[in-house]
């Protein structure tokens, strides 16, 4: 078997709750000043905090690509020609580069276009028919946001999805690191999109799991999650010298708790092979990781079993932290955004803080940061995400 | 790195299985004893799953059975809408409000929802992938399952698989609930071979352009599996999905 090299990230695009690109997400993060408030998309019949994208910063799909119109493509768009971050730009220069048949896509999503099918049925309830302008294929399907921006884009390789719920986005890291490391692609664009939707608000209700306010990630009070929605996009190449300078993707693992389809293993099993795994592809060790982004959303159940999982893999001097606080849960989208976030501490040598923390959990060992540390050498992060099914997910990154 | 060409690999199939429900649309396919066993699981969550986890799980256990060994691998799903019977309940709730939702409903309408159900059945604490490409489905699956034996697993299972979509959303065809599984293993031995799929120009004549919709996309498979009933030794180009740049792989039978 071969293991994959380090590739490098050779550009990435976020958009979230705390704004468009790669540096307002740095800003929040310094700030750590929450972003969320009640929905304003549709009503809920409860109290509830989600960290929302305004529909006044979508842009609408070119006419010819209007079948794909979803919340979740035009997310994506607004990332991938986001200007300062340059993604739609390195995207072009690798199809210049290997040809658009050598340039796949991987992405991760949870909700797809299920907004859109929501109102197809309040439309079929009136109308006794779907709208015309609904497609099952080019919206509802899996992989319709993918297929968007393969159009959009006009990338010609590999294109499919990974929808393993929270985890889809760190699984699409995985699948888009192997696509490169078996030389089937020279590049992937990779990372998930998700958007707010019924769906998931009241069916998060319905398991008793919505916070009434901001969520408190890894606090001794917290007391369930906060939604948001965003897109956390990355481009990945095949290894040259030229990216040398480039943040490098150098680890991922996968497992399953094999336990239940909504509570995590109660002592962290799979999660604790998903971070050896990780660890033994990046060939370091459990010392070497500077900072961990836990997927800590906010439920007591999951972040007691995370952080016991994070007490058998790490010692009580790792410096770690949870950012939901801030975009809300992003749910497919958060392995591409939380991804995202250990790539900014690489970059800018700085670990964030855990907002809306006030008192971290007296049962947790590894040291949580409640502040944003700046100035500080960071050379590995890792980035946790764990999903429905049992499904876990580590992600490691190195300058 | 390693040269693509040192990566073009074949792999063995070392189990296969599948379930098609109909047993009219089995018939006509040249399949018996496809319908749906879902021994594996529980009872209680045998009640609550939907046509999509059966049909994916059924096959599975074939394979696995086929094989004489598998059930603790890593395990590959492959789907265009998956859980779409669920989602339609979901959704017509949600344009009534009748709320509160159903929980189990709603954990049961995740893509990765056979996924769970067969990691928590066969105890396999291996990565459990849950993916959709439409119509590349298959081709694509089984692109994902090549990548996964060349860097990090010996042995995986793949299954694609898709039921009956709600009549509103497709008025016009009538999908049949069916799933298709391979165990694959890295090592070659005396089985049957897959090379690496590769996607090509020009698209099969015996398909029409565009497949999609008018059939269940994951019959995409059916064309190896009906060369695989045959047992007819030799090498031959199997064609894995419609369209203008098909997926297409080279199969060796023993």
């Amino acid at each position: 078997m071969t293991t994959p090299p380090p590739l490098p990230i050779t550009a990435c695009s976020v958009f979230s709750a705390c704004g468009l690109g790669t540096q307002s997400l740095y800003q929040a993060l310094l700030t750590g000043k929450h972003r969320l408030h009640p929905p304003r998309l549709f009503d809920v019949d409860f109290p509830a905090w989600c960290g929302e994208i305004s529909n006044d910063s979508l842009p609408e799909l070119t006419p010819s690509l209007q079948t794909f119109s979803t919340r979740n493509a035009r997310i994506a768009l607004a990332a991938i020609n986001n200007p300062s971050d340059g993604l739609r730009n390195a995207v072009e220069q690798a199809i210049e580069r290997y040809g658009a048949q050598r340039v796949g896509i991987v992405l991760g999503t949870s909700t797809s276009g299920i907004y859109e099918t929501e109102n197809a049925y309040a439309w079929l309830d009136e109308h006794g028919q779907v709208p015309a302008s609904f497609s099952l294929p080019d919206q509802h399907s899996w992989v319709a946001t993918a297929r968007f921006l393969q159009a959009e884009l006009g990338l010609e390789g590999p294109c499919y999805v990974i929808s393993t719920a929270c985890s889809s986005s760190s699984k699409s890291l995985a699948s888009a690191q192997r696509l490169i490391a078996t030389g089937v692609c020279d590049a992937v664009l990779t990372g998930g999109v998700d958007s707010l939707c019924r769906l998931t608000m009241y069916g998060f209700k319905s398991l008793d799991i919505m916070s009434e306010q901001p969520c408190t990630p890894l606090d001794k009070d917290r007391n369930g999650i906060s939604l948001g929605e965003g897109a956390g996009l990355l481009l990945l190449e095949k290894p040259h010298k030229r990216f040398s300078d480039c943040v490098h993707l150098l680890g991922c693992g996968e497992s399953s708790d094999a336990h239940h389809m909504t509570a995590p293993h109660p002592e962290g099993k799979g999660a604790v092979i998903a971070m050896h795994e990780a660890l033994a592809q990046a060939g370091i060790t459990a010392q070497d990781i500077d900072y961990v982004n836990l997927h800590a959303t906010g439920t007591v159940l999951n972040d007691s079993a995370e952080m016991l999982a994070m007490d058998q893999v790490f010692g009580p001097e790792l410096h770690c932290s949870g950012t939901k606080g801030l975009t809300g849960h992003t749910l497919g989208a958060a392995g591409g955004i939380e991804t995202i976030i250990t790539w900014l501490s690489l970059k800018h040598g700085f670990r964030p803080g855990t907002c809306n923390l006030k008192q971290v959990d007296a049962a947790f060992h590894c040291s949580v940061n409640r502040d944003s540390e700046t100035d500080i050498p960071v050379a590995f992060t890792m980035n946790n995400n764990f999903g429905f099914g049992g499904n876990n997910t580590s992600v490691i990154l190195g300058a | 790195m390693t040269d693509t060409t040192t990566l073009s690999a074949p792999v063995a199939i070392l189990g296969s299985g599948l379930c098609i429900p109909d047993e009219d649309v089995a018939g006509e396919l040249g399949f018996a004893d496809a319908g749906v066993d879902t021994s594996v699981l529980a009872p209680m969550v045998r009640r609550r799953t939907s046509m999509a986890t059966r049909v994916a799980i059924t096959a599975l256990g074939r394979a696995c059975t086929a094989a004489g060994t598998g059930h603790k691998l890593p395990a590959i799903f492959v789907s265009s809408v998956g859980e779409m019977q669920v989602t339609d309940k979901l959704c017509r709730a949600i344009s009534q409000q009748d709320y509160p939702l159903s929980p189990t409903l709603f954990h049961n309408s995740v893509h990765n929802t056979a996924a769970g159900y067969w990691s928590m059945a066969t105890g396999s604490m291996a990565s459990m992938q849950a993916m959709g490409a439409l119509d590349d489905g298959f081709a694509l699956g089984l692109l994902e399952a090549w990548c996964q034996l060349q860097t990090v697993t010996k042995q995986v299972l793949l299954v694609v698989y898709d039921e009956v979509m709600p009549e509103q959303l497709l008025p016009d065809y009538a999908w049949k609930a069916c799933a298709f599984a391979l165990l694959l293993d890295r090592e070659t031995c005396d089985r049957p071979l897959l090379h690496r799929p590769i996607q090509t120009t020009g698209s099969d004549p015996a398909l029409p352009a565009t497949d999609f919709p008018a059939r269940n996309p994951a019959m995409a498979a059916l064309p190896l599996f009906q060369v695989l009933q045959q047992a007819s030794s030799g090498q031959q180009q199997i064609t894995l999905s419609a369209g203008t740049r098909p997926w297409r792989v080279d199969m060796v039978m023993p």
